[in-house]
């Protein structure tokens, strides 16, 4: 696999080629935007490529067209025009070969038939992370007390739903989890601002602390699970609730946190025997750090009979990925991932 | 004492409100609105009003003892803050942590990550504390689970009356917990605590 790590060198470059071509290929699209939004054009620029060669890294083609989708969605969302779309990225993918050479057609290539496909696709599909139905019942209630920044009341319905014994594990993802996917789509479709999303998000986990006395007061029975976030991967909730899972289903669990380098990720998992290895990526960026990562868990010491899990939104879009990226298996959620687990260390 | 502290911050209390504070080198001034709920209680430039802020802060359970403020104007500065009310001061640097933040994302990144820190933190000391029934077999356990309980209220900014509330218990049990905790961390107060606990 030809691994090409976000910020590779000349990635602020490429972009801002792509960007000259684009503005002086389509000056009339150029207009359209206020000055000064060059700059933000490079920016925007350089998400793609960054997005685009880790797609073209992991030969994924279903991870370029979710994202290529997602990004069109959000630029109808935003009110700009969906249409300078294509010839940006056109402009893009000649920039890449340009800079990149043979390895830069590669990835023009892949993307070239991206936006062939994206084409085909249904203007209001917006990726796999945009779609599903609405809210409902504690999900709903939970999130509308996250979005009136009443704290107290989010905690309250949490505790509420657990009220009586019921299980922790069986019960929390399923309200948290929903509702932190509709905060991630409500963004998407500009309803609220990235602080709005970050403090719900934080929210949301400072609340689920409180849980951690009962989760920890499972009675653990052996098995050690080591889990942590790919390197340059910011997102944990999802693989901390995994963790817990794990937690509350009798393992003993190691959660590293978000953009764990993989030499410590390394040393830790053989330091404290660890069965079972838990690796997350939630954007196609990190999926390249992933399979390095995966890669270094495989030749450390106690690398041998040690499974290793990867896991995280590439994974069910791509449901190739984690094999190309050299894991044991995936799953979609934490309860699966706790069944795969328990059947290997069996 | 804090430094005086001009321009733009950014501020997140530990329940992840955000909020873009201009400073005047009080520490607060006023409130641009992210916290929807407490922006009715716009502090003025004045120490008085300012404490009564944070006092009223507290009363209504909101998390005040934990603040991640980072200065715009100034680039890459991240401080952790306790919100005690001290002599002529009003914030308390107790942490300057490393982090970027160049841009107000950068720094809501960052902030983020520093969340995301602290509930790991939590996790930690739960899974050091003895699960209920097991006794004391790991050396030294920090916490039990009761005095993690309170511990992590701490941390959010409830005070005792509202720990014990949450809690269901006596407010005495809580200050009797609270001395413990005191104890194992080798502190003379609140202040002191929430400053340990943050490492």
């Amino acid at each position: 696999m030809n691994m090409v790590l976000p910020g590779t060198p000349n990635g602020a470059e490429i972009a801002a080629l792509g960007v000259e071509a684009f503005y002086s290929h389509h000056p009339s699209a150029a207009l359209r935007y206020p000055a000064g939004a060059r700059d933000a054009c490079r920016r925007d620029m350089l998400m793609h490529l960054i997005y685009v060669e880790a797609a073209a890294a992991l030969d994924s083609l279903p991870l370029l067209i979710d994202y290529l989708a997602w990004v069109r969605a959000l630029i109808g969302n935003l009110g700009l025009p969906v249409a300078d779309l294509r010839p940006a990225l056109d402009c893009l993918a000649q920039a890449v070969e340009a800079v990149r050479g043979s390895q830069g057609q590669d990835t023009a290539r892949l993307l070239r038939r991206g936006l062939r496909e994206l084409d085909r696709l249904p203007p209001e599909f917006a990726s796999l992370a945009c779609s599903g139905g609405p809210l409902t019942g504690p999900s709903a209630k939970f999130l509308a007390a996250l979005l009136a920044f009443d704290y107290p009341k989010a905690a309250a319905i949490l505790f509420d739903a657990v009220e009586g014994g019921a299980d922790i594990a069986a019960t929390l993802p399923d309200i948290v989890g929903p509702a932190m996917r509709e905060v991630g789509r409500l963004w998407h479709r500009g309803q609220i601002t990235v602080a709005e999303e970050h403090a719900a998000s934080a929210a949301t986990q400072v609340i689920m602390a409180r849980f951690y006395p009962r989760i920890f007061a499972t009675e653990r029975r052996g098995p050690v699970l080591v889990a942590a976030c790919a390197e340059g991967e910011l997102h944990e909730m999802g693989l901390r609730m995994v963790t817990d899972q794990f937690q509350l289903g009798g393992w003993e669990t190691h959660f590293l946190g978000a953009s764990t380098p993989p030499k410590a990720m390394a040393a830790f998992a053989a330091r404290s025997g660890a069965a079972v290895v838990a690796v997350s990526a939630m954007t196609v960026a990190s999926v390249p750090a992933a399979a390095s990562l995966i890669a270094l868990l495989r030749t450390s010491p106690g690398g041998n009979g040690r499974k290793i899990l990867a896991g995280g939104y590439p994974f069910s879009v791509d449901q190739d990925l984690w094999r190309r990226v050299g894991a044991d298996g995936t799953a979609a959620d934490g309860r699966q991932a706790l069944a795969l687990a328990d059947d290997w260390v069996r | 004492m804090m430094p005086t502290t001009a321009g733009t911050v950014l501020h997140c209390d530990l329940d992840g409100t955000l909020r873009e504070i201009r400073s005047d080198g009080l520490g607060i001034s006023s409130v641009l609105e992210i916290a929807r709920r407490l922006d009715h209680q716009v502090v003025a430039k004045d120490a008085v009003m300012a404490r009564d802020f944070i006092a009223a802060s507290k009363r209504d359970g909101a998390a005040f003892n934990w603040m991640f403020a980072i200065d715009l104007a100034e680039g890459p500065a991240l401080f952790r803050f306790d919100g005690s009310v001290f002599d002529g001061g009003l914030l308390v640097i107790v942490g300057r942590p490393k982090a970027e933040a160049a841009t107000s994302q950068k720094a809501i990144d960052a902030m983020s990550a520093l969340n995301n820190g602290l509930v790991n933190r939590l996790r930690e000391m739960a899974r050091a504390a003895p699960p209920a029934g097991m006794g004391d077999q790991r050396s030294p356990p920090p916490f039990t689970a009761r005095e993690h309980e309170v511990v992590v209220l701490l941390l959010d900014g409830l005070s005792n009356h509202l720990i014990a509330r949450r809690l269901e218990v006596e407010e005495s049990a809580v200050k009797a917990r609270l001395r413990t905790i005191y104890r194992k961390l080798g502190v003379a107060s609140r202040a002191q605590a929430v400053k340990a606990l943050l490492g």
